[in-house]
C-alpha cells in the first residue's frame, strides 16, 4: 500500500488520540484483549487489503480508513461475526464496512466527552492490491498501526480541510 | 414459554444481520421465527404488511434511519389502536445524547451498542422477550373470544 502524504501539516491530535483509545476499547470486546498500537509500523508489503471508510462532518472534516489485509481480516471477521468469512467475498466487504462503523461509533462517543461534534458518514468499502488512499492535495494524515493475535491491521485519518464531506450521510 | 416470535432484523449489513439472529438464537432467550430488512423504508413496509412481536433496528441506514423507522411504528400502531411491541436498537451510536434520542423521543424500548457479547444480550433482552411473548398471548386471547 502506498501513502499519498502532505508535507508538513498535523492531523488534530484530539482526534488522533480519540480514535486510538477507540480502537483499543472496540477491539477489546471484539478480539477478546486490547490490541498493541505499533508507534513505527509502516511496512505495508504488497498484499491484497479490503478498507472500511467512514466520513466525519462537524466541527472538525476528516475521515477514517480501517485497512484490513489478507492475513488478518478473516481471521478478525470470525472474533467479530463468529463466523467464517473467506476473504474474497462481497460479505468480508460488509465486514469491513460493519466494523468502521462500530469503530466510529466509538470514536463519535470519545469526540462527544472531549466536546468534540462528529455525525459519520455510512461507510463505504473498497479492495486493492496494493491499495492505495489518496486525499486532497494539502491534507493532513495520520497512521495508527496496531497488532493482535488475529494479525496487524491500521487505520488511516486524513483531515479534508474542504469543509464537506462526499460521502452519504444515513436516512439519504 | 414455547411461544415462536416473529421477528424483524434491520439492517444494511447482511453480515450484521445474520450477526444479530445468531447471537438472538444463541443467546436462548426463545424462539423467533425471523424476517429481515435492509433499512428503514424496507422494514416499515414489512412491518404493516405482517404480524410482527418485536424487532431489533439499526440506526445508521440509507433511505430511513432507525430511529425515524421507531418513529414511524408508533404513529402506525397509535393510528391502528396497536399495542406497541418491543422495538431495541442494536447501534454503533454511542453518545448519551442519541441513547435519549431513541428511547425518550423517538419510542424505543432498548439499546444495545455493538460489538455485543451473547452474555450482555441475556442480560438486556429477557425482558423485551417477556414483553413480546405477552402480548402474542394477550392478541389470542382477544381472537379466542
Amino acid at each position: 500500500m502506498t501513502d499519498s502524504r502532505s508535507p508538513g501539516g498535523g492531523f488534530p491530535s484530539a482526534v488522533a488520540n480519540a480514535v486510538k483509545t477507540s480502537v483499543e476499547n472496540t477491539f477489546s470486546v471484539i478480539c477478546g484483549e486490547k490490541p498493541i498500537h505499533q508507534a513505527n509500523g509502516h511496512d505495508a508489503g504488497n498484499c491484497p487489503c479490503v478498507v472500511g471508510i467512514i466520513s466525519f462532518v462537524g466541527g472538525i472534516p476528516w475521515s477514517l480508513s480501517l485497512v484490513l489485509p489478507e492475513e488478518t481480516a478473516p481471521a478478525l471477521a470470525q472474533k467479530f461475526t463468529g463466523m467464517e468469512i473467506p476473504f474474497d467475498t462481497p460479505d468480508m466487504g460488509d465486514v469491513a464496512a460493519e466494523l468502521v462503523n462500530v469503530l466510529a461509533g466509538e470514536v463519535t462517543a470519545q469526540l462527544d466527552r472531549s466536546q468534540i461534534k462528529a455525525q459519520m458518514s455510512l461507510p463505504t468499502v473498497a479492495r486493492g492490491k496494493p491499495l492505495e488512499l489518496m486525499g486532497e492535495r494539502r491534507a493532513a494524515v495520520e497512521r495508527l498501526d496496531f497488532t493482535t493475535k488475529q494479525g496487524k491491521f491500521w487505520l488511516r485519518l486524513i483531515s479534508t480541510g474542504s469543509g464537506q464531506s462526499l460521502a452519504r450521510l444515513p436516512g439519504t | 414459554m414455547g411461544i415462536k416470535l416473529k421477528t424483524l432484523v434491520i439492517d444494511d449489513s447482511g453480515v450484521m444481520r445474520k450477526m444479530v439472529m445468531k447471537s438472538l438464537t444463541d443467546a436462548n432467550l426463545g424462539e423467533f421465527e425471523f424476517m429481515e430488512a435492509e433499512d428503514g423504508k424496507d422494514a416499515l413496509e414489512k412491518l404493516i404488511a405482517n404480524e410482527i412481536h418485536i424487532a431489533f433496528v439499526d440506526w445508521n441506514m440509507p433511505n430511513m434511519t432507525g430511529v425515524d423507522f421507531v418513529r414511524a411504528v408508533r404513529q402506525h400502531e397509535k393510528s391502528k389502536d396497536n399495542d406497541p411491541i418491543p422495538l431495541v436498537m442494536v447501534t454503533s451510536e454511542k453518545t448519551m445524547g442519541k441513547v435519549q434520542e431513541a428511547l425518550d423521543q423517538a419510542g424505543a424500548d432498548g439499546f444495545i451498542s455493538k460489538p455485543f457479547t451473547v452474555a450482555e444480550l441475556q442480560s438486556k433482552l429477557r425482558k423485551h422477550v417477556d414483553k413480546a411473548q405477552l402480548l402474542v398471548i394477550r392478541r389470542a386471547r382477544r381472537e379466542s373470544i
